[in-house]
């Protein structure tokens, strides 16, 4: 046999196939850790130097106390010793009270004795592919985007009160802001010295004006000017930028520079987050999304809880069948999560996710044009996403809590779900709806008209499978018209469980006096609501 | 025909709704019950498709040409978690492999023709198995991993291709191109095994197999081809 001259190399390939990769993994020993803490040990804390005067106002307004346990330093001691016992310390979080640092799984040993470790939670530092995608061909009129995008909100009656953000401080966390400086859509901003700081949390310095074009978009759906208009609604705010993005990589260090960013945001006085990001399969289950389990949503909860409105995109996994639900942070229950809807109607876009969360909370909880014009590093541009419908909806945050300065930002929370042009119809696609500034300022004092009756032609209460044992849902003359056919005459409904849970939903283009018949029969036990134009009725066909 | 397509409307949204223009309908899940299936779940069943190249010259009687697909295929893969950090489980693929031999005066295999060119060419079902090590915190994907384990693969089909292009000699055939197929040899091995591992990251990973079998029955005293292969798989879901 010839086949001799192979052993040598035969012996070498196996080498290669099992050891090599091995080789490959031995960095993989320095791995990252979140190091939480036991207790701080108090140090004369003094707000008014460590906080700007903006922060110290919001604490005062919402009658917060100046400081708190979170607000406290994490104690030097425990870095130090950390310290000696990791090989680096990348960061650490006052309101988690954790250091994150680089060790071996010698140190970890080490680490998890130490008497002031409560727990420790292993990060992560590789390289995963972005969840957000924002750039989707959606051939759409241009104009139509941009007129709509804050007219339907009903920027005009924020307008004609003088409400454009005035006195408001809104922080924007993104990838960067490439372009931002110098482009004309914030040209009134910089003369009005509204960028009050910037900072860079993943190269940790103040350029922030790289890294990425998102944030510019972003910024322009609550500031911007474009084409002579406003593509924002809160033009006249001031500023805080945030990188904590770090592109198209998503590693772990992302949320931990998000939560750095928010007490930033906090110490100098912001009143509002914007975050267009989300955080879902390459790092959690649908399981984890319960706005308790990730870091992330950890932070914003607690930033809420400092009095900050913190407002999230819902995310753009819709259409995506691995996945499909918000992201975190949106899953947490004080972060007002956005969705988004076409531009020609009040339904959902088709990228947008969905809610619940995990342990069945509402969420979107409102939801905005889905499509939008924005500010691009040169230039316009359209481009679709949650991450714009959520910057419009800060920018309308912004006016609405400028109206009502003495809101707490949970009681903010509240009324803009509750002046959601659905409300309080809900469903786990548009949430409340589409904020409306009409209803805002209106308070829900104006008692809304039946615009739609339902009617049974049988009254049969045998559910017998009879076509004639149905209801028939028929729409008010004074709220329907048939020519010229008219896209915001939607009935939207929803079949619920006698417990109350949502078990599907749906919008019907109301083209026709009776848009709707059900079979009675097919919702033995359960519930029906429906909602159309201002009214919601709910009905139980019977157990 | 219409009240048909209705039918089919009512049957599949489960809905009794009649004189509807539904723009949008969404159904939640029934429970919050956590599956037992996904990439980072207890099963998993993906598909793939494999490209890969002999990745070794050959020796003398069998030089290959290198650096053209010699290998390709698709299949699906079980994977069993036993932890977050180790899995099991085994493959199931059709694949073909293409050696393009050399036209080099040593050549011997299968015969001593210098073809201006000549394939042996293997279409295999390929059984495989696996041990998997995967790497760091990750949610429902694939993640970074490693596996290491073990193929069989049945030759179903085997084919010795050539392609001559006959001189210009004056004769009626000069020039002209000739093509062969013969499928009816019997010098090879029907059943071969290696050892395989792959570099894994979500829908992407590197592998390499190495043939510890023989290709060819001792008794033909051929040269054997080469036995690493190496290549890219890609999940397909």
């Amino acid at each position: 046999m010839m086949v001799s001259q192979y052993k040598g190399l035969k012996i070498r390939a196996c080498f290669c196939l099992i050891f090599l990769p091995l080789f490959a993994l031995s960095a993989q020993d320095l791995l990252k850790y979140r190091v939480f803490l036991k207790d701080k040990i108090a140090t004369g804390f003094d707000p008014f130097s460590y906080f700007d005067q903006k922060a110290i106002e919001r604490r005062i307004m919402q009658k917060l106390p100046l400081y708190d346990w979170y607000d406290l330093p994490v104690t030097t001691e425990y870095i130090d010793e950390i310290a000696a016992n990791s090989t680096i310390v990348k960061t650490h979080s006052r309101w988690l009270n954790a250091v994150v640092v680089m060790a071996t799984t010698e140190q970890l040993a080490v680490l998890g004795q130490l008497p002031f470790v409560t727990r420790i939670e292993e990060g992560k530092s590789s390289v995963l592919v972005s969840s957000f995608d924002d750039e989707r061909p959606n051939p759409v009129d241009s104009n139509s985007a941009l007129s709509r995008q804050i007219t339907r909100m009903g920027s005009a009656t924020f307008e004609e009160k003088k409400l454009n953000g005035n006195g408001i401080r809104i922080a924007i966390f993104d990838v960067g802001f490439s372009g931002a400086d110098k482009h004309e859509a914030f040209e009134h901003l910089r003369k009005a010295n509204r960028i009050v700081k910037t900072w860079d949390f993943v190269k940790n310095k103040e350029n922030v004006w790289q890294g990425g074009s998102h944030g510019t978009s972003v910024w322009s759906c609550i500031a911007g000017r474009i084409d002579d208009q406003w593509s924002g609604m809160a033009w006249d705010a001031e500023f805080l930028l945030a990188r904590t993005e770090i592109g198209s990589r998503e590693p772990f260090s992302e949320e931990e520079n998000w939560v750095a960013a928010a007490e930033w945001a906090d110490k100098n006085g912001a009143d509002i987050i914007n975050s267009s990001l989300g955080y879902t399969d390459n790092r959690y289950f649908p399981e984890d999304m319960d706005g308790k389990t990730s870091y992330i949503t950890r932070g914003a909860n607690i930033a809420a809880k400092k009095g900050l409105l913190i407002i999230n995109a819902a995310g753009n996994e819709g259409s995506d069948d691995s996945w499909q639900i918000i992201g975190a942070p949106a899953d947490a229950d004080s972060v007002l999560s956005i969705g988004g809807v076409q531009v020609c109607c009040d339904y959902h876009i088709s990228f947008s996710s969905f809610g619940p969360t995990h342990d069945l909370r509402l969420k979107p909880n409102l939801c905005a044009q889905g499509h939008t014009m924005c500010a691009k590093p040169t230039g316009t541009g359209e481009t679709d996403g949650t991450s714009f419908s959520s910057p419009l909806v800060a920018g309308f945050a912004a006016c609405a809590w400028q109206a009502k300065r003495g809101l707490t930002n949970m009681e903010l929370f509240k009324a803009l779900e509750k002046c959601g042009s659905l409300y309080p119809y809900y469903d786990y696609a548009h949430g409340y709806g589409i904020p409306s500034a009409e209803r805002f300022l209106d308070d829900g004092k104006k008692e809304p008209e039946k615009t739609f009756t339902i009617e049974m032609p049988l009254e049969d209460l045998n559910f017998n499978k009879n076509e004639e044992n149905s209801y028939n849902i028929v729409i008010s003359d004074k709220y329907f018209t048939s020519e010229p056919p008219d896209k915001s005459q939607l009935l939207y409904y929803s079949i619920l469980d006698n417990a109350g849970k949502i078990k599907s939903f749906y919008v019907i283009e109301v083209t026709e006096k009776t848009p709707l018949t059900l079979m009675k029969y097919e919702f033995y036990n359960k519930r029906l609501r429906f909602y159309y134009k201002g009214y919601m009725e709910e009905i139980n066909p019977g157990l | 025909m219409r009240l048909n397509a209705l039918l089919i409307l009512l049957v599949f949204t489960s809905l009794a709704i009649n004189a509807q223009d539904v723009v949008f309908e969404r159904k939640n899940a029934s429970d919050t019950v956590r599956p037992s299936t996904g990439p980072n779940r207890r099963h998993y069943v993906y598909p793939f498709i494999t490209a890969g190249f002999i990745a070794q010259p050959g020796f003398d009687g069998a030089k290959v040409k290198m650096g053209h697909l010699g290998q390709w295929g698709v299949g699906f893969r079980y994977k069993y978690k036993l932890s977050r950090t180790f899995a099991l489980g085994f493959d199931l693929s059709y694949s073909v492999s293409d050696y393009e031999l050399k036209k080099d005066a040593s050549k011997a295999v299968p015969d001593t023709i210098l073809y201006d060119e000549q394939r042996l060419i293997f279409n295999n079902f390929e059984l495989g198995v696996y041990f998997r090590i995967n790497f760091g915190r990750r949610g429902n994907i694939l993640g970074k991993y490693l596996d290491l384990g073990a193929y069989a693969d049945a030759v179903a089909r085997h084919t010795y291709f050539t392609r001559l292009t006959l001189p210009e000699n004056g004769s009626a055939l000069g020039g002209s191109v000739v093509k062969s197929r013969s499928t009816e040899s019997n010098y090879y091995q029907k059943l071969n095994y290696g050892i395989q591992a792959r570099i894994g990251v979500n829908r992407w990973a590197i592998y390499g197999q190495y043939r510890l079998s023989d290709m060819f029955y001792s008794s033909y005293n051929f040269q054997e081809l080469p036995r690493l292969t190496l290549g890219l798989q890609l999940v397909l879901r």
